[in-house]
């Protein structure tokens, strides 16, 4: 963007101004010095000072695009540089093997777990969810998935949609995440703090896959210990922000372009719960012709346990819940969507097979570590 | 002259101003330092100094003082 | 601003730059003019309007007063010298009225917006003493940005053609872009009429040096304020916000960190300002000359937000120091006291007035009130002891500004300055003082050798940038003392010089910033005033 905008406005006024200059040359003192380099080759000085800024802008443009190069994360782990690595692991799945995509904030790489859909239903799928995320970035990660999937369903997790930011602040947000999607260097640059030097000269090659598909794998306990029934998060916005209607409607476009099926999702969170935001979506989700899956309600179908299943007080499910959530909504997407089961399709199959078997044996070694520290404290007591 | 010297001195005292030509712009003379000139100058020759005429061209000498004062006693 | 919005402000000059190229020369002023009203109007919204109605009183007021002047001109031709004289008291009355309504209006925009609150807050008490219990409900006004700057630049300009300086302006808009300039609106420089004006509505080609000139010095000025005033400001935010947990060394380290992250916050935003200035043709005044050079408290406050200091010595101070009752203090204190004192007397009651005035001008708050206070007693106390200073310099033969004894002194200065930089970071008075009571009492060993100041809020390699650009802004400073402004140096000179450095800039600025998702946005400091 920087590129564009200097491009187009700085060499304006170095072709533009000779010509008021020509009738007064004698007043204004020129470096004598370059008048004498430009009579020697007798070019000139419009054409030469055109050059000169063409040559500048590109030297800028190459330094810009080999210092992007330098910090790029060649690998798509943490270690590598990559932010929400987990978010981004898709980037290494075969391509075309994901059908369902799930994007979202911290609700959704809690309350999903495509292992659980894997194992029940043979679906292919991955939840890509960031902390704090907001519609627009949901879009660039679509985008970015877009590059070697093309799923059957695409999962939009709605609390995105309310965020904590107020309208200026989301403004700004979005203008931060169109920088970094067009120029990577802006959010990657302080990774010369602790980078490997190898990197400098290797290519980008995303090829760091993840069992869990993107879900935060947590099997702790900590129940919500007021009444559910109680939660309701009064309205703060009579209206969803400009930035994220745009981006929700450049969403269903592309959708729509590449025949995906999209789905918006609330899933269950008492923190943000609100009668209100969820009409004011419903509404919305009707106007674009689009089903809005509400399964954040009192004895919504998904039968959550505040007791059990959050493990922070309600804010966020933990893998009990997520379990929960994945087997409701992958028989729906089977029911209502036309998600097959893979698991005849020897290209997927061995793998995904292998990433549950370490699904497995993750719940089994943090449910083994939950039990002990609940003995621990329990002795404490 | 002498007299302007001697406020001079009273209001910079120890040091010998007389052919220094940047009283104000060697920063010998703050506007503190101007101020308390101007008090003793106004008093001494009985003139108007206002604060169009504080300006450093007028206090870097004393032959620019003195030509100041010349300017305002007409 | 944050950083982002000052990538927005050189797009934004840049765009107006081309427009301003395409006008006939004669017409480019009424693209500043333009630029200037579409950029206040998205930074303040409708409480941009308020700039015109300080035009407004700055206008009116100026064209009086120099209509007044012209008249006495005329009619004092041919009239006795007495005559001359009673006709000169009647219009300076005439004209002292003039001035001081165009002066009250304009300041008192500025008052109303920014100070009543703390008015309200300081009478609502004394209300209560006489049994009102209910008190003055707090207002809510948005104060526009940059009207600490623009008002009074309009009252400089009032003076100015009270004083005979300069004319009035005839053309309003004229008046209203000198106001309102767009690269001042932020943080000043606080700018004369005589000096700027002109510049803005004459009209300017374009030059490959101003050009190139003022994107160095943009760059410079990115380089000050994202590389190293954003990057201290997380370190020194950590400690001044967490104070009571940490020691001596620690809150010595943010204090200074604190001190660099102001100049270079101030003095980078300024540099952006001027470039942009630059990049027009139009020279800003300076507003910073190595302060920290300074061999007296007097001395920094001449080199530090020049503009500020000269304005209220111009302004203020000479107006106050050498008004008749001023005069009468200084005559009536001669007759009793002995001539030192009686001369030093009236100018520091003026001096008084005029660091209540910049303490006040900083903020709406008791803090400000006594920042000023503390900067006017160093210099009452500088100006006591200096005459001693100087005889023992004399007596033992001695420069005080060079070898050892500059050095101490500029030591001092910087030592007093952080002082004062502390007062002014700190959230309230008692806060101050916990602060400097924490740097006497909490000594604490370990904090030196335990690593804890390599990681205050931030990690070690953040210090390393700091430290290499605080040595990169030294250099710069120390041959600018010498006579060469490297910067200036660079744009001129030949073109692979020239090149390498706006670029070498532009990488450092992009790698080494402290922007992004690892670093949160920084508001300037000197934008709230």
């Amino acid at each position: 963007m920087e590129e564009t905008t200097a491009s187009k406005t700085a060499p304006a006024p170095a072709e533009e101004s000779p010509k008021p200059e020509k009738d007064s040359k004698p007043e204004e003192t020129p470096n004598p010095e370059k008048d004498s380099r430009h009579s020697g080759r007798k070019l000139p000085p419009l054409v030469i000072k055109g050059v000169r800024g063409v040559c500048f802008f590109v030297l800028l443009g190459l330094m810009l695009f080999g210092l992007n190069h330098v910090y790029l994360p060649k690998n798509n782990t943490k270690e590598n540089g990559m932010r929400n690595a987990s978010a981004f692991s898709f980037y290494a799945e075969p391509a075309n093997t994901i059908d369902t995509m799930i994007i979202g904030n911290s609700d959704a790489y809690s309350a999903f777990s495509p292992m659980e859909m894997w194992n029940a239903y043979g679906m292919t799928s991955y939840v890509s969810g960031q902390g704090h995320l907001i519609v627009p970035e949901s879009y660039t990660v679509l985008e970015q998935v877009l590059q070697n999937q093309t799923p059957k369903v695409l999962v939009v997790e709605t609390d995105t949609i309310f965020s904590k930011y107020t309208k200026q602040e989301l403004e700004h947000k979005t203008a931060e995440v169109l920088l970094y999607r067009a120029y990577p260097l802006l959010q990657n640059h302080d990774r010369w703090k602790n980078m490997d030097i190898a990197e400098v000269f290797q290519l980008p090659d995303y090829h760091y896959r993840t069992y869990a598909k993107g879900q935060y794998m947590s099997c702790k306990v900590d129940p919500y210990k007021g009444d559910p029934k109680k939660k309701n998060k009064v309205i703060q916005n009579p209206e969803m922000d400009w930035p994220v209607k745009f981006y929700l409607n450049r969403i269903k476009e592309v959708c729509d372009e590449k025949g995906i099926k999209l789905i918006l999702v609330r899933v269950p969170c008492l923190k943000t719960r609100s009668v209100d935001n969820q009409a004011l979506i419903r509404r919305y989700a009707d106007e674009i012709g689009v089903e809005f899956l509400d399964l954040d309600y009192e004895n919504s179908p998904v039968n959550i346990n505040w007791k059990t299943d959050t493990r922070d007080k309600g804010t966020h499910l933990n893998c009990y819940g997520a379990k929960k959530v994945s087997l409701y909504l992958g028989q729906y997407l089977m029911d209502h969507y036309g998600i097959v089961s893979r698991k005849d399709d020897a290209s997927v199959a061995s793998a995904w097979n292998k990433d549950y078997e370490r699904y497995q044996e993750e719940l089994e070694k943090q449910a083994k570590a939950e039990e002990q520290a609940r003995v621990l404290a329990n002795i404490g007591k | 002259m002498e007299t302007i010297l001697e406020i001079l001195a009273e209001v910079k005292p120890g040091l010998d101003l007389s052919s220094e030509t940047e009283l104000v712009d060697s920063g010998i003379l703050d506007s503190m330092a101007i101020i308390q000139l101007v008090a003793r100058l106004s008093d001494e020759f009985d003139v108007e100094i206002t604060p169009v005429d504080l300006v450093p061209e007028n206090f870097n000498s004393v032959q620019a003082i003195e030509a100041m004062i010349r300017r305002l006693e007409d | 601003m944050t950083y982002d919005s000052y990538l927005f402000f050189a797009a934004y000059a840049l765009i107006v730059l081309g427009i301003y190229l395409l006008f006939p020369l004669k017409y480019r002023w009424t693209v500043l003019l333009g630029a200037g009203a579409l950029f206040c109007g998205f930074l303040n919204g409708p409480v941009a309007l308020w700039v015109l109605a300080c035009a407004g009183f700055a206008y009116v007021s100026a064209r009086h007063l120099t209509t007044l002047q012209d008249r006495f001109a005329k009619e004092k031709k041919d009239l006795s010298k007495d005559e001359r004289k009673a006709l000169k008291a009647r219009y300076t009355r005439r004209k002292k009225w003039t001035a001081a309504g165009g002066i009250v209006g304009a300041l008192s925009i500025l008052l109303v917006l920014k100070y009543c609150n703390f008015f309200i807050g300081q009478i609502n008490p004394l209300l209560s003493l006489f049994g009102v219990t209910e008190g003055i409900p707090f207002l809510s006004l948005a104060l526009p940005m940059g009207i600490s700057y623009y008002t009074l630049q309009a009252i400089g300009y009032i003076i100015d053609t009270y004083r005979g300086v300069c004319r009035a302006e005839k053309n309003f808009f004229k008046l209203l872009l000198f106001v309102s300039f767009f690269p001042q609106m932020t943080e000043g420089p606080i700018a004369r009429y005589g000096q700027l004006a002109p510049q803005l509505t004459e009209g300017h080609r374009y030059s490959n040096e101003n050009f190139t000139g003022g994107v160095t010095l943009i760059l410079w000025g990115f380089f000050k304020k994202i590389v190293i005033s954003d990057r201290a400001s997380f370190m020194a935010s950590e400690v001044f916000d967490n104070s009571a947990s940490y020691g001596t060394f620690a809150l010595i380290t943010a204090a200074v960190l604190y001190t660099v992250q102001l100049y270079t916050d101030f003095s980078g935003c300024i540099d952006i300002m001027s470039g942009t200035a630059r990049m027009f043709g139009i020279r800003l005044p300076e507003n910073f000359r190595q302060p920290f050079f300074s061999h007296s408290v007097g001395e920094f406050w001449r080199r530090w937000h020049i503009s500020l200091g000269t304005w209220f010595k111009d302004y203020v101070f000479y107006s106050v120091s050498l008004s008749a009752p001023f005069m009468k203090l200084s005559k009536a204190a001669s007759a009793k006291l002995n001539k030192f004192l009686a001369a030093l007397l009236p100018s520091s009651c003026a001096l008084l007035i005029v660091w209540l005035g910049t303490g006040l001008w900083h903020g709406a708050d008791m803090k400000y009130v006594v920042y000023g206070l503390y900067y006017f007693l160093i210099m009452f106390l500088g100006s006591l002891v200096d005459p001693l200073g100087a005889k023992a310099a004399q007596k033992w033969g001695f420069d005080r500004k060079k070898g050892v004894f500059g050095a101490l002194a500029v030591a001092r200065t910087i030592l007093l300055v952080i002082i004062g930089m502390i007062m002014f970071r700190a959230g309230s008075l008692e806060e101050f003082a916990n602060y400097l009571w924490g740097i006497v009492s909490r000594v604490n060993y370990g904090e030196l050798t335990g690593g804890v100041l390599l990681c205050l809020g931030t990690d070690t390699p953040d210090f390393i940038v700091i430290g290499a650009g605080a040595v990169m802004m030294l250099i710069v400073g120390i041959m600018k003392e010498r006579g060469t402004d490297v910067l200036q140096t660079v744009a001129k000179g030949p073109i692979y010089i020239k090149w390498s450095v706006m670029l070498g800039l532009i990488a450092v600025i992009l790698v080494f910033g402290a922007y992004g998702p690892n670093y949160g946005p920084v508001d300037n400091i000197y934008a709230q005033f």
